[in-house]
């Protein structure tokens, strides 16, 4: 299946950079669902949260007042002389919100990994977005760093992956960000449920990651981290005397790493693990991804790990 | 000390991990990090810990450079502590050249041995350091002269210059300039002062110190590292001549005198038939001994042995005897001079009438027999000393220069031509005796002798005491000589309980007040038991005068009529025969001090003493006194020191000059604990003469070395940083 689009798009931009149809063809085989019923105007694989008169039965049950007695089934109440209502389910469009991290921070490579974090993170969305409007659901981006820089509408479309193509190649990453201030600026904007992927390599506190985290659960979307990393932020594997210059304006900061190290891993796995148990007491599927994994195979883990929570749920 | 001094240095190696830990502070690769949150955590839980870390481990490292490099410079602590290494040494020899030190132990002589040692010290200070050799024994000298730095020329000129004498050992004297030379000598001011004294440790000089010895020592051991060393032997085996003396200071040509010489055995071992020697005249070549006699002296004794001599002819006459060498040569031999006179003349001036031999009318008769005495063996025989008798009206008939002494015995007045003439002979050497009597008259005696007139007299005569005993009354009060001051040569053979019961036996009934003035030149010869002086003695120029409370006679005491009348007499009259002329026989290191006349001022003297080879020339100085002298210092060595004035006629002298034997004879040796016990502020290093002396010496003087315990310090750290290290490194 060909999922590329060879013409150039606007400013040059190539959407092959992003969509590399070796990622494209390991990860399209899975299934992008929500695990939850989202509304959707589209029919495919996600099931709607209205049951009506729809396509599909989806079960009965007994009738109580109010049920619209149109919806009775009589068989039943012929059978068993009880009042019960027919529900069907639907399966219908989604919309999926990518909101994408472009502070500084994400700027850092290692030479271990391929691409920095931001380029990886870019890969991330663009693939996403291609697998989601393939599925003839709409996608849409936010890209921010000290703030939501920019916005793409939800749509489903060829073009409509151009442009956020376009928007990720020509964003220019800032130096702060504050993840839980973005997630609940983003909670307010988006006014229909449906699956907000937070694709951000997370390096805010926990308190505020989660804080925003459950806004948007408390709007009721169905909530997706993919934390990126880089091999040597998860390594941390520095010798000798090096001078670290942080990237979101911190002082620098001379120190013999090697030395640090162990505590250095103790307050990152500290800070994984805090937001990973938030992540799955708030129902929010989370994913690291070390960025010296070749994308198909992130992404490919991800969606099994989450078919599979999918359909043990 | 450091013995490699300039490897000291190298602890500035331990500045290499200081300087590799703070230029690793300065090169630092950059890296852009994002995580900064999680490395500042790490950080500020860390970076303390991680600090004091690095911190101990590199100090630990210098720690070690510093103690290896410390280990290669091999310090050392001595007794006195850890010497400063930037300080250069500032070295004493103190090398005794004593008499004592001339024992000879079958192999070598002790001072051999000790200047082997001292080339030893030498050799051993390190260049840069200042020396100074000084040889003590009576004097303190520095035959190398003034401190030097100049090490290889000090060691080469000892053997050379570096010679032993016969004097005693004056240990304090020593010291004491030792003690300033430290004090003012530049160069020991800001050194590491080394004392070195290398003696044979006999024990009298450590015994015969002062009072003030013990804060010298102290002070000299407090600023100074002392090393004592031995250069004796085990040997205290010796016999020694301590004195050879004749029994009359006066000789006259022709008469027999009696020389006493004294030996004593300092050894353990009684010493049967010891042949003694006596020379008369001896030339050093070929001598035959005039007499030999043979002694016993047993075990720490003395002996005494007797010798007559008979001169013919007047002048300086030497002496000498001598024993069998032992291991000690330097006491085996003593030296005397003896002043022969042609004829001893005595003018006796007498008050009332000359020529009367009864010595009751007389005021001279027992003078004359008492200054002359007939042997009563050979009456015909001569005395060396010729008496004639004058009454005081003939006194200016007789030429004073044909008398060697005037004797005015109870004179009422004297014509003043004739006084001219006797001070100018009594200032030229002559003796003058003056006894003062009923006759005299003190106002007139001042105005004639005295104070009014040529100041000849020692004492202004005063007002008479007591009376005068007459016969068939009661004897008046007496008064006897004083027995507890008779240190004056005149009266010092009365210095013995016989001699004192003898004096205590004179009466004194009168006698005259005699105003001793404060003057240097003026002495009490003896004293009355009623505490009035009874004799003075004045130096007048070259002569003597002595001035007697009481006349000649028995009329006023019976002190003529005495046996002590007769000694007090001849030695009078040789004193003032000799006149107040420098001493011949002298201890050896005092130097030889001539007296001549003004006349021989500007004549040359030429000395010769016992090393030809140390001949000198001198010329007399005019003195304060109106006479000439001259002084030779150099008399280290006992033996004949001929002094020729260079004049027509020539006039020829003899000093002998000897050691102190009573002291230096004696090889009793001190115990260093002993010196501990009686000086015990006295810090010294004690170090014996033994074959691996240069060792002994090199150890002592370093003290304990430091290196093996460095050397054990640097693996102790190096195990240290590396357990630490180890313990410290991060684990992946």
């Amino acid at each position: 299946m060909s999922l590329i689009n060879a013409n150039p798009t606007q400013k040059g931009v190539k959407l092959s950079r992003y969509i590399d149809p070796k990622v494209l063809n390991r990860i399209d085989k899975l299934e992008l669902g929500a695990k939850m019923v989202v509304e959707g105007f589209m029919a495919g694989w996600h099931r709607s949260p209205y049951h009506g008169f729809s396509v599909e039965f989806a079960q009965h049950r007994e009738y109580t007042m109010g049920d619209d007695p149109r919806h009775l089934d009589w068989k039943i109440y012929a059978k068993a002389g009880r009042y019960h209502i027919k529900q069907y389910e639907v399966e219908t469009n989604f919309v999926a919100h990518i909101l994408h991290d472009a502070s500084e921070s994400m700027l850092y490579g290692s030479p271990k990994a391929p691409m920095n974090k931001l380029e990886y993170a870019n890969f991330i969305t663009a693939a996403l977005s291609y697998l989601i409007t393939s599925q003839t659901d709409s996608v849409s981006v936010g890209i921010f760093n000290e703030g939501l820089q920019t916005y793409i509408e939800p749509k489903q479309s060829r073009a409509h992956i151009h442009r956020i193509c376009h928007e990720l190649e020509a964003t220019k990453p800032a130096k702060k960000t504050d993840v839980g201030d973005i997630m609940h600026n983003f909670s307010e904007r988006i006014k229909r449920r449906g699956i907000v992927i937070l694709v951000s390599d997370l390096l805010d506190k926990p308190e505020q990651i989660m804080d925003g985290l459950n806004h948007l659960r408390f709007a009721r979307h169905e909530v997706l981290v993919m934390h990126v990393m880089d091999p040597y932020e998860l390594d941390f594997p520095f010798d000798g005397n090096i001078k670290f210059e942080g990237l979101e304006g911190y002082d620098p900061i001379m120190c013999q790493p090697r030395m640090l190290r162990k505590s250095y891993l103790e307050a990152l796995n500290k800070h994984i693990l805090a937001v990973k148990t938030a992540c799955e007491r708030n129902k929010v599927d989370y994913a690291l991804i070390n960025t010296a994994q070749p994308l198909e195979v992130a992404l490919q883990t991800f969606l099994q790990s989450r078919a599979l929570r999918r359909v043990g749920r | 000390m450091f013995l490699n001094s300039l490897l000291i240095y190298g602890t500035a190696l331990g500045a290499v991990p200081i300087i590799i830990h703070l230029l690793n502070k300065r090169r630092f690769r950059p890296v852009t990090w994002a995580a900064m949150e999680f490395l500042m955590n790490a950080i500020q839980k860390n970076a303390r810990r991680l600090q004091l870390r690095d911190i101990i481990l590199m100090l630990i490292r210098a720690a070690a450079i510093m103690s290896l490099a410390m280990a290669l410079a091999r310090p050392a602590v001595s007794a006195k502590g850890f010497l400063g290494s930037g300080m250069k040494t500032g070295a004493i020899i103190l090398l005794d050249n004593s008499l004592s030190m001339g024992y000879n132990n079958g192999r070598e002589m002790r001072f051999e041995g000790a200047k082997r040692l001292s080339k030893q010290v030498i050799s051993q200070l390190e260049a840069g350091s200042w020396c100074g050799l000084f040889t003590f024994s009576d004097e303190v000298k520095m035959p190398l002269g003034e401190p030097s730095p100049d090490l290889n020329y000090m060691e080469q000129e000892v053997d050379r210059s570096v010679l032993l004498s016969d004097g005693g050992t004056n240990i304090e004297k020593a010291l004491q300039r030792v003690k300033k030379v430290f004090e003012t000598h530049r160069e020991y001011q800001t050194a590491n002062r080394e004392l070195y004294i290398i003696t044979d440790m006999q024990s009298r000089p450590w015994n015969d110190v002062s009072s003030s010895f013990k804060t010298l020592v102290k002070e000299i051991s407090a600023t100074a590292v002392v090393y004592l060393i031995n250069a004796g032997d085990a040997g205290s085996e010796n016999v020694s001549i301590i004195d050879l003396a004749a029994t009359d200071t006066l000789a006259a040509v022709e008469t027999p005198i009696s020389f006493v010489v004294k030996i004593k055995n300092f050894g353990s071992t009684d010493i049967q038939g010891l042949p003694v020697d006596f020379y008369i005249d001896p030339t050093g070549n070929n001598d035959k001994a005039n007499e030999r006699a043979t002694v016993t002296v047993a075990s720490r004794e003395t002996a005494s042995v007797t010798f007559e001599a008979k001169f013919n002819k007047g002048g300086d006459h030497k002496v000498e005897v001598r024993i069998a060498d032992d291991r000690l040569m330097g006491d085996n031999r003593r030296y005397a001079t003896v002043e022969v006179v042609e004829d001893s003349r005595i003018l006796l001036v007498d008050g009332r009438e000359a020529g009367n031999e009864d010595p009751i009318a007389s005021e001279t008769g027992f003078l004359k027999f008492a200054i002359s005495p007939v042997d009563p063996e050979n009456p015909t025989k001569q005395s060396a000393v010729v008496t004639e008798t004058v009454a005081q009206q003939r006194f200016s008939d007789r030429n004073l220069l044909n008398y060697q002494t005037v004797v005015l015995a109870n004179v009422s007045s004297l014509p003043q031509s004739a006084l001219t003439v006797l001070e100018k002979q009594v200032r030229g050497g002559m003796g003058l005796m003056v006894f003062l009597g009923d006759q005299s008259d003190g106002v007139v005696m001042n105005g004639l002798l005295g104070e009014n007139g040529p100041k000849l007299l020692p004492a202004k005569i005063g007002a008479i005491w007591g009376e005068a005993p007459i016969p068939g009354e009661k004897m008046p009060q007496a008064h006897t000589f004083a027995t507890d001051k008779l240190s004056h040569p005149i009266m010092s053979d009365f210095n013995s309980s016989d001699f004192a019961e003898l004096l205590s036996a004179t009466k004194v009934y009168r006698g005259y007040d005699l105003e001793v003035p404060q003057d240097d030149l003026v002495s009490v010869v003896a004293w009355l038991s009623n505490g009035k002086p009874a004799v003075v003695e004045k130096k007048v120029g070259s002569g003597f005068v002595l001035l007697f409370a009481f006349p000649p006679t028995t009329a006023w005491g019976n002190l003529p009529t005495q046996p002590t009348f007769p000694i007090m007499m001849q030695r009078a009259v040789n004193r003032l025969t000799l006149g107040n002329r420098a001493p011949k026989n002298v201890p050896v290191t005092l130097p030889i001090h001539g007296i001549v006349s003004a006349a021989d001022q500007n004549t040359v003297v030429r000395i010769t003493p016992p090393q030809p080879a140390q001949k000198k020339e001198t010329r007399p100085e005019l003195t304060t006194d109106g006479r000439a002298a001259f002084d030779f210092a150099d008399t280290d060595k006992a033996g004949f020191y001929d002094i020729v004035l260079d004049r027509t006629p020539k006039v020829s002298m003899t000093y002998a000059l000897n050691p102190n034997t009573e002291i230096e004879s004696n090889l009793d040796v001190v115990m260093p604990a002993t010196l501990k016990t009686n000086f015990p502020d006295f810090d010294f290093s004690y170090v014996a003469k033994t074959e691996d002396f240069a060792r002994a010496l090199a150890s002592e003087r370093r003290g304990t070395e430091l290196w093996p315990w460095l050397i054990g310090l640097v693996f102790v750290l190096l195990a240290l940083e590396s357990v630490l290290a180890n313990r410290w490194a991060p684990r992946d």
